[in-house]
Formats: C-alpha cells, sequence, structure tokens
C-alpha cells in the first residue's frame, strides 16, 4: 500500500509539469521507501502506517529526494509536452481520488492543490474526512472505491504511459491503474487540453466508448393524422399514432417545418409503437388541433427578433416557492411550496373550477356538447387554489398535457397525483424512500418520471402503484429528470456531474455526457428532439447532440446555478434562467448553423465545443427575484416566474 | 487546503459539553476522538443540507434544511431556532471563548394572550409585468449596475459619496458660484437617484439646523427644488417624498428663529417654499400618496390653529394659494369668519409690544386678500366663460330670451354672494385686482336700479343747483337701494348747452322710463370723450326697447364748491355689426355709478361701467372708481389719480351689488384701451375737455 501510495506520489508529480521542490522530496522520500520494503509486505505495512501518526509519515518521506528527482527529470525531458499534457492532469485526480482511501492528511494536504479547480466540491468532501472509521462509512469513499474512474486516452498516449511505468519498475502503479481506473482507448490524435477540459469533470471520470454506442431515435413521433382544415370544421383524424400510412388528406400549407415531417419515415424517429402510449381522445385531438392553430400564429424569432419577456413574481412567499411548472397552453401556473403546500394559479382571466358534487353530477345531460363545462362548479371558482398533502418540502411539480392531473415529488418520499378537476389528491406513490428531487409528466400522458436522492431515476405511469422502470447508474443523487418529446427517453442529471439518457423500453442507459463541472439541475429538449441542454450549479450551459453524445456548445454567461431552461417552439432561441436573478437568451440557430459536421463521437479528438460568446442574446434583470421557471407559449412570448427574494 | 476549513470541535469545546451533561472527567484522548467525530459528523449533515438547500433553489440555508439532515440521520432535529433563517443572536461571555444563545424565560401567557397583531400580513400573490417587449427591457440604473457585477458597485459606491460630500459642502459654503452650480447639477445629474436617501436627509436635518439662517434654509429650499427638477430622481414610492415635503412646510410655517428678527425677509423665503411646495405635489401626487390630499390637511389644520404666530398663518395661506384656487375656496374661505375677525383684532391692538404682531397681521391680512381676489377673479371669469359664450367673437347679443336671462341671473347670484361676503371682509380693496364685468347685453340685474334720466340741455349755471338737488336724490337713492345702473350713453362732449345726455332706463328697476331728455331736474353735466368720428347723428337715436342692453346714466352729482362733476362717458363705435338694427347707435357704455353718501361733501364718484367696445368685451363691474378704458381708440384717459385718491377704507357698508352680475372693480383702468367712462371732479374752472 505504501508502495501503491508512493508510486501514486511519483506518478502524479512525475506527470506534473508544474511540480516543486517539496513534492519531488516526497517522491524521493517514497521511492526510496518503497526500497527498502518487499511488495508483498506493502498492504500489511501502509495499515500499520495509517495508524501512525502523522510525525512518523512524515519523518519517513522527508529522506529520500535524489532519485526521484532524476527519474522526474529523465521523465520530463524524454517526452513530447502534447501527450505529457494529455496525461498528467487527467491521471490527476482519479489516482489522488482512489487512493485517498490509503493516505493520510498530510498526503491530501500535499497534493490536494494539484488538483484541478473543478473538483473542489469531491475535495471538500474528502477533506471531511480524516478517519479511517469515517472513510468507510463516506459514500463518496465508497464510490471511489467500488467504482471505477473512467479515463479516455489515444493509444499513443497509452503506450507511452506503459512504457514509462515499465520503466521505472512502478508496477504497482500499474496493477492500481489496473484496479481502479479504466483507461479507455481510442485511436486517433491525442486530445488538446481544452477538449479534455471540456468533457471532464465528471466524479467518475468520462464515459466510454461503449457507453454512447447505442443508437438513440431522437426523432419526433408522427402526429397523428388529424386532417387540421383551416376552416372551422373539425374533422377527427384516423387514430391515433399507430397509423403509418399517411394519405394526405387536404392539407393545407404547414407553416411549421416540424409538422412537415408528418409524412415522411423519419428514420431516426422511433416506431409509434414502440411504447405503449394512450390513445388520443377526442379532447385530446380538439386540443391538438387548438395546438396547431395557435402555432400557426407564432411569432418567429430570431437574433434579430428577440421574444418579449412576461414576468410572474410571487410575492410574499417568504423565501418559500421550491419548484414551478406551467401547463403547455400557458394557462396555469403551479408553485410547489416550502412548507409542503402546492399552489396553483390561473393566468388567464378563466378561473379555476371545481368539479360539482356528485348529486349535481347526476342531474346534468352527458350527451351534451358542453358536458365538460357543465361539469364544472362555477360557485367554487377562484384564481388560486391550494393542494394539500405533502409532509415536506414539495421540490418538483408538473402538469400533464390534458391539465387533468398535476404531479408533485417531495422531501417525505412520495410521489403524489392530483385531479385538477376536483382539486383533490389522488394517488400517493412511494417508491423512493429518499427525498425525491425531481417528477416529469411525460409529452404524450399516462407515463412519468422521477429521481431523487437515493440516485436512482424511476418510471411510472399513472395506473401502477409500483414503478415500472429504475434508471440505476448515478453515482450520486439524481436531482432532475426530463422526457424526450418523443417520450421513448428519459434524461436525469445528478449531482455526479454527469447527464445519462435512458430508453424507457429496456432501461438501459443509452448516453452518458460528461462535462459539467457541477451539479446539474435542469434539463430540456429542443422541439425537435435532437439537442438536450442541461445547466446547473457550474453557472454553464451545454448543449448535447444526442446523435453522438457529444456537447455542442458550451453557453457561459450565468454567474449563478441556472435553475431553469426552456427551448422557444420553433426551436431557434434557448432562454435560461437562474439565481443571478437574469433571464437568458441564446442563438440556437447559429449553434446548429455553426456546428462542426465533422465531428465523430469514434474519433473524440475531432469535438469542437463552440464557446463563442456571440451566442447570447440578451440579458434581462430582475431586481432580486431568481427565476425558477421559464416557459414559451404556443405564440413563442416567453414567460418566467420566480419569488420575490427582498434579502 | 487550510487546517480549519470546516468546523472542528476543539477538545476543549467537548469538555465543557461533557461537564454540562454531567461528566466531568473525561480524559483528553476522549475528548480528542470525541471532537474529531463531532467535527466529521456536523460536516456530513451540513454537506446533506447543502442538498436541500440547493433542490429548494436558495442560496440561504435555513435551519429547517439543517433539522431535516439531521432527521435523515436519524438524529433528533433541533427545536427552536425558527424554520425560515433568523440570525440566532449569540452573545459572547466575557471572556470570549463561549458564545451562547440566550434563553430567556418567556411568560407564556403574555405572548398567547397579547392583542398585537402583525400588519400588513401579505398572502402568497402572483404579480405580472413585462421584463421586455421586443427583446427590449425598459432599463433601470440598478440593473444596469449589477449587470456589471458587485466590484463596479462598490467603486461607484464610494465615488457617489464623494460627490455628496462635495455638494453638501459647496452647498452649506459660502461661495454663491459654488452653489449655484451644485443645484444645477443635482437637478440634472444622474447619480441623484443613488444619492437621494442622503439629499433628503440632509435637507431634514439641514432645515432644522440652520432655522436661524434665511440665506441657507434658502439654499436649502433651492437644493429640494433642484432634487424636484431632476428626472432621474423617482420619489415616490418611497419616503423621500414625506421628508422632503416636511422640510419644505417646516420652512413655509414654521416661526423660524431667524423670524423673530424683523430685518430677516422669511417671507420670502416663504413664498419661495409655497411655491415649492405646490410644484412637489403637482408632480407628485398619486392616489397611492395621498400627497395632495395629506398636504392641504396640513395646510388647514395650520390655518385652525390660532394659536400659532402669524407667520405660520402666512405659510399655510400662501401654500393654499400656490396649490390652487379650490383649495382657497374650500379651506380657506369658509374660515374666514374665524380667522379674520381673530386678524383684525391684532391688527387693531394698537398697543407697544403688540407692533410686530401687527405688522405680520397686516401682511396675513394681506395675503389672504390676494387669495380672496383669486377667487373673486376666478368666480368672475367662470360666470363669464358661463353666461357669454360669445364673447369672443364680437357678438352683440340682441338679447337673451328671458328665462336664459334668470339662469344667468341665478348663477350670477353665487358670485355676487361670494363678492358681498368677501366685500364684508375686505371691502373696497377686494375690487383692487379685479376685472370688471359688463353684462350689459346678456343680462340684466333684475333689481331695480337706479336711473336718472339725463337729458336735455344743462348750463353751466345750474350745474350747481342740478347737483345740489342731485345730490339729495341720491342720497335718498342710496337709502333705498343702490344697484347696478346700466346706462347706455349716447352723448356727447359737453359743451355749454350742447351737451345732452341720453339716459335710458334700465330694464326691471322699476322705476319710470323717463323719456328722453326729460333732464329737469337731473341734468347733468357730462364731459364725454367721444372718439372724432362718433358723429351727432348717433347720438339722435333713441333706443327703444332693447334698453336693457344699455346703460343708463346715473345721476351726477356736482358739487359747486369741488367743481363740476364731470361725466366722462366714451362712446363705444357702434360696429357690433351683429347688434340689432335697433342699436346702431355706437355707444353703449354701461355705467354703474354708486355714490357715496359720505363722499357727498367731499367727492363724487361715479362709477360707470361701460360696456366694452367693438374689440373686447370686456365685462367688469366697478363699484369703486376704477374703471378701465376700454378701447384705446376711444378713449383718453385721464389721469388717474383722482381716481385713487379717496381712502378704500371709508367704504360704504352697502354693497353695490347689482343682481348678478358683480364682480369686483379692476385693478388698472388704464390697462386696456376700452371705452372708459371716467369721472372726473374738475374744478370750476376747468374747462370742457
Amino acid at each position: 500500500m505504501a508502495e501503491n501510495k508512493a508510486k501514486i506520489s511519483s506518478m502524479e508529480t512525475s506527470q506534473d509539469l508544474k511540480s516543486d521542490q517539496n513534492e519531488k522530496q516526497t517522491l524521493l522520500a517514497v521511492l526510496q521507501f518503497l526500497r527498502e520494503h518487499n511488495l508483498q509486505e506493502t498492504e500489511a505495512i501502509l495499515k500499520k502506517e495509517t495508524k501512525l501518526t502523522d510525525n512518523d509519515l512524515q519523518k519517513e518521506k522527508a529522506q529520500p529526494s535524489s532519485a526521484v528527482s532524476h527519474a522526474l527529470a529523465a521523465y520530463k525531458s524524454a517526452d513530447d509536452p502534447s501527450i505529457y499534457d494529455d496525461m498528467s492532469t487527467r491521471l490527476n485526480w482519479p489516482l489522488f481520488s482512489t487512493l485517498f482511501s490509503y493516505t493520510s492528511v498530510k498526503f491530501f494536504q500535499k497534493f490536494s492543490g494539484d488538483q484541478e479547480e473543478y473538483y473542489a466540491e469531491d475535495l471538500a468532501r474528502l477533506a471531511a474526512v480524516q478517519q479511517r472509521e469515517h472513510m468507510e462509512a463516506d459514500q463518496m469513499m465508497e464510490t471511489f472505491k467500488s467504482s471505477r474512474f473512467v479515463i479516455r486516452m489515444s493509444r499513443d498516449s497509452y503506450t507511452h504511459l506503459k512504457r514509462h511505468l515499465q520503466e521505472r519498475h512502478l508496477t504497482l502503479l500499474i496493477n492500481m491503474i489496473q484496479e481502479h481506473l479504466f483507461i479507455d482507448v481510442f485511436d486517433g490524435i491525442p486530445r488538446n487540453q481544452e477538449q479534455i477540459h471540456a468533457t471532464g469533470g465528471a466524479m467518475l471520470g468520462e464515459a466510454d466508448k461503449e457507453a454512447n454506442k447505442a443508437k438513440v431515435f431522437y426523432g419526433l413521433l408522427k402526429e397523428p393524422d388529424l386532417n387540421i382544415p383551416l376552416e372551422e370544421e373539425d374533422e377527427g383524424g384516423d387514430g391515433d399514432g399507430g397509423d403509418a400510412a399517411n394519405k394526405s388528406k387536404k392539407k393545407k400549407a404547414k407553416k411549421d417545418p416540424l409538422l412537415m415531417k408528418k409524412s415522411k419515415n423519419d428514420p431516426n424517429a422511433p416506431q409509434p409503437t414502440r411504447i405503449p402510449l394512450p390513445e388520443l381522445k377526442d379532447q385530446d385531438k380538439i386540443e391538438k388541433i387548438t395546438a396547431y392553430r395557435e402555432a400557426l400564429k407564432r411569432v418567429k424569432l430570431s437574433a434579430e427578433h428577440l421574444p418579449s419577456i412576461c414576468f410572474y413574481t410571487f410575492t410574499n412567499a417568504c423565501q418559500g416557492v421550491t419548484s414551478v411548472d406551467f401547463t403547455n397552453d400557458s394557462s396555469m401556473l403551479a408553485a410547489g411550496l416550502q412548507d409542503s403546500n402546492i399552489r396553483v394559479w390561473s393566468l388567464t382571466p378563466r378561473k379555476l373550477r371545481s368539479m360539482k358534487p356528485q348529486s349535481d353530477l347526476e342531474v346534468i345531460d352527458k350527451e351534451a356538447d358542453d358536458v365538460l363545462e357543465r361539469m364544472m362548479d362555477d360557485r367554487t371558482a377562484t384564481e388560486t387554489k391550494v393542494l394539500t398533502g405533502h409532509s415536506g418540502p414539495v421540490f418538483a411539480v408538473s402538469f400533464s398535457q390534458d391539465r387533468t392531473s398535476l404531479i408533485s415529488a417531495s422531501q417525505d418520499g412520495t410521489v403524489r397525483l392530483w385531479n385538477l378537476l376536483t382539486w383533490a389528491n389522488i394517488v400517493c406513490y412511494k417508491g423512493h424512500n429518499f427525498p425525491v428531487w425531481d417528477v416529469k409528466f411525460s409529452p404524450h400522458g399516462h407515463y412519468f418520471a422521477s429521481g431523487g436522492q437515493d440516485r436512482t431515476g424511476r418510471l411510472w405511469s399513472t395506473d401502477h402503484y409500483q414503478p415500472l422502470r429504475m434508471f440505476v447508474g448515478h453515482l450520486s443523487d439524481v436531482d432532475c429528470v426530463q422526457f424526450h418529446p418523443n417520450s421513448n427517453y428519459v434524461a436525469t442529471g445528478s449531482s455526479d456531474r454527469t447527464v445519462r439518457l435512458w430508453d424507457v423500453l429496456s432501461g438501459s442507459c443509452v448516453r452518458v455526457m460528461t462535462g459539467h463541472k457541477g451539479a446539474v439541475h435542469c434539463m430540456t429538449f429542443s422541439p425537435d428532439g435532437k439537442i438536450l441542454a442541461s445547466a446547473g450549479v457550474d453557472h454553464m450551459i451545454i448543449l448535447w447532440e444526442l446523435a453522438s453524445g457529444m456537447a455542442l456548445a458550451h453557453l457561459k454567461g450565468h454567474t449563478s446555478t441556472v435553475y431553469s431552461l426552456c427551448f422557444s417552439r420553433d426551436g431557434t432561441v434557448l432562454a435560461s434562467g437562474g439565481m443571478d436573478n437574469s433571464v437568458r437568451l441564446w442563438d440556437m440557430s447559429r449553434v446548429i448553423e455553426e456546428q462542426d459536421t465533422d465531428t465523430d463521437s469514434n474519433v473524440p479528438s475531432s469535438l469542437h465545443v463552440n464557446t463563442s460568446p456571440d451566442l447570447l442574446l440578451g440579458t434581462y434583470y430582475t431586481k432580486s427575484t431568481p427565476v425558477l421557471g421559464l416557459h414559451f407559449t404556443r405564440r413563442n412570448l416567453l414567460l418566467g416566474c420566480g419569488p420575490l427574494l427582498l434579502s | 487546503m487550510e487546517e480549519r476549513m470546516f468546523a472542528i470541535v476543539t477538545k476543549e469545546s467537548v469538555r465543557m459539553m461533557a461537564e454540562a451533561a454531567g461528566y466531568n472527567n473525561l480524559s483528553e484522548d476522549v475528548a480528542c476522538i470525541l471532537g474529531e467525530d463531532i467535527s466529521y459528523r456536523l460536516r456530513e449533515v451540513v454537506m446533506k443540507s447543502t442538498g436541500y438547500m440547493k433542490n429548494a433553489k436558495r442560496r440561504r440555508m435555513f435551519p429547517e434544511d439543517f433539522n431535516q439532515a439531521l432527521r435523515d440521520s436519524d438524529v433528533q432535529p433541533v427545536f427552536g431556532c425558527g424554520v425560515i433563517a433568523d440570525a440566532a443572536p449569540f452573545r459572547q461571555t466575557r471572556e470570549g471563548d463561549v458564545h451562547f444563545v440566550e434563553d430567556t424565560d418567556i411568560t407564556l401567557n403574555n405572548v398567547v394572550y397579547s392583542s398585537y397583531i402583525p400588519k400588513h400580513l401579505g398572502h402568497a400573490s402572483l404579480k405580472a409585468h413585462w421584463m421586455a417587449v421586443e427583446g427590449v427591457q425598459k432599463l433601470s440604473s440598478s440593473a444596469q449596475q449589477t449587470s456589471h457585477g458587485k466590484p463596479t458597485k462598490k467603486l461607484e459606491a464610494e465615488e457617489l459619496m464623494q460627490f455628496y460630500n462635495e455638494i453638501t459642502k459647496s452647498l452649506v459654503g459660502s461661495n454663491a458660484a459654488a452653489v449655484k452650480l451644485a443645484l444645477s447639477d443635482l437637478s440634472t445629474n444622474c447619480c441623484v437617484p443613488a444619492l437621494l436617501s442622503y439629499f433628503v436627509n440632509f435637507v431634514a436635518n439641514g432645515v432644522k439646523a440652520v432655522s436661524h439662517d434665511i440665506s441657507k434654509l434658502t439654499v436649502l429650499m433651492h437644493t429640494v427644488d433642484s432634487l424636484v427638477q431632476n428626472p432621474t430622481a423617482f420619489m415616490e414610492p418611497q419616503p423621500y417624498l414625506n421628508l422632503l415635503v416636511q422640510s419644505v412646510e417646516y420652512c413655509m410655517l414654521e416661526p423660524l428663529a431667524a423670524s423673530i428678527n424683523p430685518q430677516n425677509d422669511h417671507w420670502i423665503l416663504r413664498d419661495y417654499a409655497a411655491r415649492l411646495l405646490a410644484a412637489i405635489v403637482r408632480r407628485w401626487n398619486s392616489p397611492v400618496n395621498h400627497l395632495h390630499s395629506s398636504t392641504v390637511a396640513t395646510l388647514s389644520e395650520m390655518l385652525h390653529d390660532l394659536s400659532r404666530p402669524f407667520c405660520s398663518l402666512y405659510g399655510a395661506v400662501m401654500g393654499l394659494i400656490s396649490l390652487g384656487c379650490r383649495e382657497i375656496e374650500e379651506v380657506l374661505l369658509p374660515h374666514l369668519p374665524v380667522l379674520l375677525p381673530h386678524l383684525v383684532a391684532s391688527m387693531q391692538d394698537t398697543s407697544r409690544g403688540n407692533s410686530l404682531i401687527r405688522a405680520d397681521a397686516h401682511k396675513v391680512h394681506g395675503i389672504i386678500l390676494l387669495a380672496a381676489q383669486i377667487v373673486m377673479r376666478k368666480k368672475i371669469k367662470q360666470f363669464q366663460n358661463k353666461h357669454l359664450p360669445g364673447k369672443e367673437s364680437d357678438d352683440l347679443h340682441a338679447g337673451s330670451s328671458p328665462g336664459s336671462r334668470q339662469s344667468e341671473a341665478i348663477g350670477g347670484q353665487d358670485v355676487v354672494r361670494l363678492y358681498q361676503q368677501l366685500y364684508e371682509y375686505f371691502g373696497d380693496s377686494l375690487s383692487f385686482t379685479l376685472p370688471i364685468m359688463s353684462l350689459g347685453d346678456v343680462f340684466c340685474g333684475h333689481v331695480s336700479e337706479e336711473v336718472v334720466n339725463l337729458g336735455g340741455q344743462v348750463s353751466e349755471a345750474s350745474g350747481e343747483m342740478l347737483l345740489a338737488d342731485l345730490m339729495q336724490q341720491v342720497q335718498q337713492e342710496e337709502v333705498e337701494r343702490w344697484q347696478q345702473r346700466i346706462f347706455s350713453v349716447a352723448h356727447r362732449h359737453q359743451h355749454a348747452g350742447h351737451s345732452r345726455m341720453r339716459a335710458k332706463q334700465a330694464l326691471a328697476s322699476g322705476q319710470d322710463e323717463e323719456p328722453v331728455g326729460n333732464l329737469s331736474e337731473r341734468e347733468m353735466t357730462f364731459s364725454t370723450h367721444l372718439k372724432s368720428d362718433v358723429s351727432d347723428d348717433s347720438d339722435e337715436e333713441e333706443h327703444t326697447d332693447s334698453f336693457s342692453e344699455q346703460l343708463a346714466v346715473s345721476s351726477t352729482i356736482s358739487d359747486p364748491s369741488k367743481g363740476t362733476l364731470k361725466l366722462k362717458i366714451s362712446k363705444r363705435q357702434a360696429q357690433q355689426g351683429q347688434a340689432s338694427p335697433s342699436q346702431q347707435s355706437t355707444v353703449q357704455p354701461r355705467l354703474t355709478l354708486q355714490i357715496n353718501k359720505s363722499w357727498a361733501e367731499t367727492d363724487r364718484h361715479r362709477h360707470y361701467r361701460d360696456t366694452h367696445d367693438k374689440h373686447k368685451r370686456k365685462h367688469r363691474q366697478s363699484y369703486k372708481s376704477f374703471h378701465e378704458p376700454e378701447s384705446s381708440e376711444l378713449v383718453e384717459n385721464s389721469d388717474p389719480e383722482e381716481y385713487y385718491s379717496h381712502p378704500m377704507s371709508s367704504l360704504p357698508s352697502q354693497i353695490y351689488s347689482p343682481g348678478g352680475e358683480s364682480s369686483g372693480s379692476d385693478s388698472n383702468p388704464h390697462k386696456k384701451g376700452k371705452l372708459t367712462l371716467k369721472l372726473k371732479v374738475l374744478s370750476k374752472e376747468s374747462a370742457s375737455e
């Protein structure tokens, strides 16, 4: 163990361009120590040694310095700086972290400063652990011990490293690497510092090449043929998305390019029957037609035509608003509060009404056209309704597409389904036993996904009290979940700084996307389903291309955690809001234009991340209201909301 | 990484906690290990609670987060810290190494049964606003500042404070140019909003501090003015407005220390302050802050408090005047019956010690007079506007229908009543500045008017006789009633034997119309100034029935001892085309005459009201000796001294009310060129003009 430690330290310092005298000395000491002991005895010795006081270790480290420096010098001069760069920083952290359990405080103090800045959070957590007993109990330490840190390296770098290790007989280090690290070798040019930095940051390294190989059907589902005439007549379409045939009936000029794909078979779109989706009721068809009509009237946004923003401020909220959600047609706004209530407001002049009691319902004529209107009791019309039921702060709320249901997730570990006609709690889903951080309804209704502190994401459907799928793979809390527009995939963002895409059908993880340097708190898919945007504590928004799993752009500008993201209805503008009290608009059309078409996921060195500052179209400040929710209406008016913080 | 990156519970603390729990003999090793363990657990819990904080989308950790993390670790939560972050008030022991929270005993009864109900309990609600319209956000300076991040703001804060210090220094300094510069800067500089609280504070303290120094106070008032004028300073939502208004009111209303010395002209300061106050109210009044109503309330309260020194009253009245006529009407006038006697009592108290107060009282009286005049003027104007819509166009109304005449009469009654009321207080001085109303063609007072027929030839020789007779008669008339006389005089310039007066009788007087020419005892001598183009012919014409619009000349009295009272009547050119054919005659001067009995021995004044000429219909009414020349072309004004020579104070108690068309007299008889009828007392020797 001591040898491991020594070797690690030697590796680190030898590969660190900026190794200073102190480290050299330490390395020498370690090497010397190694020479003094036999390999087989190392484990026992190290165990003994960790129980020793710091002073002993100090003493032992102090002695040999010359040998190490020689080795170091030789290594330095021999190597090509580019490759050097490639390996040095990246091996630093994983070796440090995985071996932390075997080391002492002194070790930590000596080498922690060498680590990359974005590991600061993890370093802080490690710093808290100082006793062996604590180490064993700590979650993070366990993670490091049990999982393998992944490093992607070019073949040249890898061979170079191997040769170097063997030359210096640092076999233990080799063993260590084999045991705790996973070096994923790819053929090709080594990546440069920038590219490495772009994908670095996750708790356990990057995604290996197998992780992103699966095919993702990122296209949109074929819309049901609804025959939407421009006249007022309303012809029902022929069933739901189960119909592959698309004889075009009397169609008009479709202004929406998204709808253009109706008639074509998108190779990237999943089959409509891939996952069972509920059939469209008449009400849903009417809804779709209305949506289509609204879509025709929407404003085209671009860098020259920025959207208007209407902002809703929660006043007198006592710092208690923890989550918000808008309905798809922008008619209602729900807010989950710290005091475990949920408040729903109506954003239209139309008030919120409750359903009539049963005795009244029996009397109404069920065949009437406006039965849905007659059902509602106008005496109960109010602007806002309160839903009570949770026993802890409500961390997420989500409306269903048909606006009849609301789902909420809370710290008490339950997910509750509320009916918005009767304003009552219908179901309580108990699966997570730990706080549930996020919950979202699927765009097609019926399914919802949740993620919580237990590091899992779960897929539920409203008619089953147990989850249908469990998405296990994250190394830390799952902070946010999001459905793909075709409902076939669920994306989860976690405190382990990765974003994973899960297939609903199989439950397997099809994409692992690394690059965030802080926990991911919000995600959103573009309306065409090709791009995923995620953002979080590191103030950065990353755009991922789902086909390859590679990052398209890093949008920098926010100065604090970003909690809300929303694409415009045509996908040309991305709006983001966060704790820095600002709403920022980003140019998506430009990102797509400037997209480097040569990138190939098989060739990591071809990664080109767009970090141009011109992508920021505008910044809009509130006085002291963090922006918790953003939503583009069907006509591309941007709605934002947040609680007014007076302190 | 530092040693003390996280909270570390030291051995000593552990020992102390153990002692508090009853374990007195804790060995060092145990304490050490315990300390480390506690520190680790603390960190762990804090890590978890940051998770709660982040997912609740906050930056501040609440005690609730911490308690939740404790519950997750199967530890009992800590009670008593509140859910939302209240700063735990830690106190230190004298030695300073122990921090504790005061654990006071609370009597539950007091808490439970306390009647204190916090006000302004807000309900969670939603408020919408437009953050940007088509990508454009209405800029606010704070937003711009924060966009550059904190460091810039800090820097600016220093610069801002510097600016503030410089400005305030130069304002209180003695360099006039610096003061001027500072004031102009204040009114335009856009960093004023950031410093608004400082400036308001400066002014509020300043007025109290330098209340002995008029010039400094003036400077402070100018400062307020500049601040108000600054387009970027937005004072409405904050208490700035109240403070500023209070400061201004202080200057205006308070008996300043400086005002003790009568050499200090604090009146100008008060005037300025009053105007400033009005400007502020006008600009910043809103239904939200009720600035206007509260200011008016303050002023009226000041007025009603009779124990206040007169300078305060002065300030209050001045304030009301500046605010507007309506305020005067609503607040001041109803209060006059109380206020004025008090004032007059003070004014008449001629004791030595009272002289200063008396002077002040005079000032106040003057200002109230001004207010009254303003009100009267406005009323006249209103009345004129209402009842003489055609006055802009040179329309000579042939005659309105009797019905409308009645209603006009009634409307005019209010004006008259008001005038009567005010006249009681002020007498003739009221009409000093009031316009003369001429309503001859619209309205004819239904009250009886004294009419004297003039006509025929009057010889000089019989002038005295006539005068004597007339004097008698006038006295009689005066006893009976005085009302407005309406004259229409067609006359010629007085020459011996050629003058003749044509007097028409006013309507509704109830008196018999004396035919023209029937100037038996009442021959008068008039000297008229006529325009050359007035022909004799026109004089001859008789106005038959539409006399109501015409004036009837009243009697004149000529006192042989003082000379002939000359009545100058100017003729109006008959160029009112719209006039009815019967009214081709030129002049329709309207005169009212009031003869003061008490003046009978001294001077006779005749007041005539002329209708205006073709150009203007200036309706005026003069009860006193002032009248305006109506048209420059028609009249030459004679010297006004004689008209002003009589003291105003000796006014008749009777008010000459012409039943509806009353208004004050004009201020300046020579103001406009109009037809005037002037009364001049000529000495015997003075010849005709």
